[in-house]
């Protein structure tokens, strides 16, 4: 290959480069701007696991109970195994997303989002002699890090730490735009306070 | 090589003048070696690592400060700084292909630098969106973006460096995923490795790449043959690479001494080939492989398999013609694919006990393997291949120390006594050696 021939090939390749780093650009920022906004609650975390400096561990989760013998556990259960497979979101009255429908090739309309994880949802307690029943699933997705200033993460470790202080059930959950499968994270939310 | 290269452009003039050599004649052997960049030719190991070295500081320093995730940034800021730092690593390397062309160190130096800043501005964009959460997607874009960088530029670190991503990345794949593109890349990557391989056999840079790309393909079909379902295919998948490696690396024969790289490969493999025999001489090595657990809905397990297949089939064409020429250590080591190819079907099939079959015949093939290297190299006054049986030799007893009711007495005797064995065979053998050559 000559040099020449080699620099136009470069130039192509870094071009492919770019494009690829502005798409990805592009539609993340189109997602922001234009996604329907969902609440999506993220599982209760350890303050100290969670806040590693540079991001926070959110770990999104959306729990579907269902009985194992209906199509929407079955669906799950497939994922479970192994396959890839889509989730249809609905928001309920306090915005916070559900599952309407699960499916296996992303679906012409509607906001989806694709499962990262499926895993089994017991009941939380129990009567002593009791055990725990299954009763559902829980449903995660791969926007699992909220990135924040290294100096800013202690600071919102010490607030979860003194939300859960005065309430137990202190909720946090993520604002997430939905658009074309692409879900991406417009903030965390403690108690209703948004972390930043 | 270089030194050759500059010794002989510099008695060009004079070949011409005496009319030993035509003008043209001289001109064809400039051009069949090319030009020789005064700057950078002699560029000297240390200045290309360092070139390297600090290139790659350089990238990671960037990523650290870009990764600060200043507060004062909006998004759109550090979209632009994410783009800027790959358009500046992308315009280095241009530079670098466009007038430095003959510049090793600074071919290496852009190129890894360019790889680092591809990674770097997927990362960064996963961290400025908060969709940094997939190891693998980032890993698999990474990789499809640079895997033509080393064809463009030429430069062995960046294909170092890509070898080194795969094994990252399949490493990390999580229980439920076995994509086929780990080996499309593998597929994409390696011929610019056999490129390299004819092109400058010499290179101890050529020798690491091989060795760096042979041993990513082994962890990567290892990972892929040893977790998705299919019980001993992590073994047919191991001797069979490793035994078409020294395949390679001893084919034709004689051409070990001509072609450093051969040499440089061929220790290693011969190493991993004993150790991966030994582990097949242990009869709980064969002991699931007739449990049918074969998953061939996964495309990688698939293509694991075929590769396997694809490599024994070399290593066995090479055997014969090896076992043809004399070369019987080679032609044995090489002939391990056939074997485990043949013992594993027959496993796979057993009812009545075949499998028992499998420890027994690598117990004999590696007993077989010393014998033959440690007479060879005997005769031939070679060293290497003498040691290269005694270590075949040593590994069959080390194995053999675990599983026999021998009492330790009469184990560490046999031990000691070929442990001074090896030792008086090495000396008598280098004796021979100096003697022959005064």
């Amino acid at each position: 290959m000559t040099t020449s021939a080699r620099v136009i090939a470069l130039v192509i390749l870094s071009v492919a480069q770019l494009g690829a780093a502005a798409w990805s650009i592009a539609r993340y920022e189109s997602t922001l701007r234009s996604g329907a906004l969902y609440r999506i609650r993220i599982e209760p975390v350890d303050p100290a696991d969670a806040f590693h400096g540079r991001y926070v561990a959110v770990r999104p989760s959306i729990t579907v109970l269902a009985d194992d013998k209906s199509d929407l556990a079955r669906d799950l259960q497939r994922i479970q195994s192994g396959e890839r497979g889509y989730v249809v979101l609905a928001a309920d009255a306090d915005g916070f997303a559900r599952v309407s429908d699960v499916v296996f090739t992303p679906p012409a309309q509607g906001d989806y989002l694709e499962v990262a994880y499926v895993w089994d949802q017991w009941t939380r307690e129990t009567q002593p002699g009791e055990t725990a029943r299954h009763v559902g699933y829980n449903v995660s997705f791969s926007f699992d890090r909220y990135y924040m200033n290294e100096g800013a993460a202690p600071i919102a470790e010490q607030r979860y730490a003194e939300a859960s202080r005065r309430n137990s059930t202190a909720k946090a959950w993520l604002a997430v735009r939905v658009k074309g499968g692409a879900g991406v994270i417009e903030g965390l939310l403690i108690d209703g306070d948004p972390i930043k | 090589m270089r030194q050759g290269i500059r010794w002989l452009y510099g008695e060009l003039p004079r070949l011409v003048e005496r009319g030993v050599l035509t003008p043209d004649a001289a001109e064809a052997l400039r051009h069949h070696y090319g030009p020789l960049d005064s700057a950078d030719a002699g560029a000297s190991w240390g200045q290309i690592l360092l070139a390297s070295f600090g290139a790659l500081l350089v990238g990671g320093g960037i990523i650290l400060i870009v990764a600060h995730n200043w507060d004062d940034l909006g998004r759109p800021a550090r979209a632009a700084l994410v783009l800027a730092m790959l358009a500046a690593a992308q315009a280095l390397t241009i530079y670098a292909a466009a007038r430095r062309p003959n510049s090793i160190a600074w071919r290496e130096a852009a190129s890894a630098f360019l790889v680092c800043a591809v990674g770097a501005a997927i990362a960064l964009v996963g961290q400025t969106y908060n969709v940094g959460g997939s190891f693998e997607s980032l890993m698999r874009a990474w990789l499809w973006l640079v895997v033509l960088v080393p064809y463009l530029t030429g430069s062995n670190l960046a294909s170092i460096l890509f070898w080194a991503l795969l094994v990252v990345r399949v490493g990390n794949l999580g229980w439920r995923e076995g994509p086929s593109d780990p080996w499309l890349l593998v597929f994409a990557a390696l011929p610019f490795v056999v490129m390299r391989l004819r092109r400058e056999p010499q290179s101890w840079a050529t020798a690491l790449l091989a060795i760096a790309s042979a041993a990513s393909i082994f962890i990567v079909g290892s990972i892929f043959a040893g977790s998705h379902g299919w019980n001993g295919l992590w073994a047919v998948f191991q001797v069979s690479f490793v035994a078409a490696v020294v395949a390679a690396a001893s084919w034709p024969p004689g051409a070990e001494s001509l072609d450093p790289w051969r040499r440089r490969v061929l220790v290693p493999a011969w190493l991993v080939l004993i150790v991966v025999g030994t582990i097949l001489t242990f009869d709980d090595a064969w002991r699931t492989v007739s449990i049918v657990d074969r998953d061939f809905r996964r495309i990688s397990v698939i293509l694991t398999a075929l590769v396997a297949a694809a490599c024994a089939v070399f290593a066995t064409i090479i055997t014969v013609r090896l076992a043809r020429a004399g070369k019987r250590a080679a032609a044995a080591a090489a002939s391990a694919a056939l074997l485990v190819v043949l013992l594993h079907a027959l496993a796979m099939m057993d009812t009545t006990g075949v499998s028992e079959g499998g420890w027994i015949a690598f117990n004999l093939w590696l007993l077989a393997l010393g014998v033959l290297a440690v007479i060879e190299g005997l005769s031939a006054l070679e060293l290497g291949t003498t040691n290269r049986g005694l270590a075949a030799l040593a590994a069959l007893i080390a194995a053999r120390f675990f599983d026999t009711d021998l009492n330790f007495l009469a184990r560490g005797l046999a031990f000691v006594a070929f442990g001074l064995a090896c030792f008086a065979v090495n000396i008598w053998l280098m004796r021979r050696v100096r003697k022959r050559a005064a």
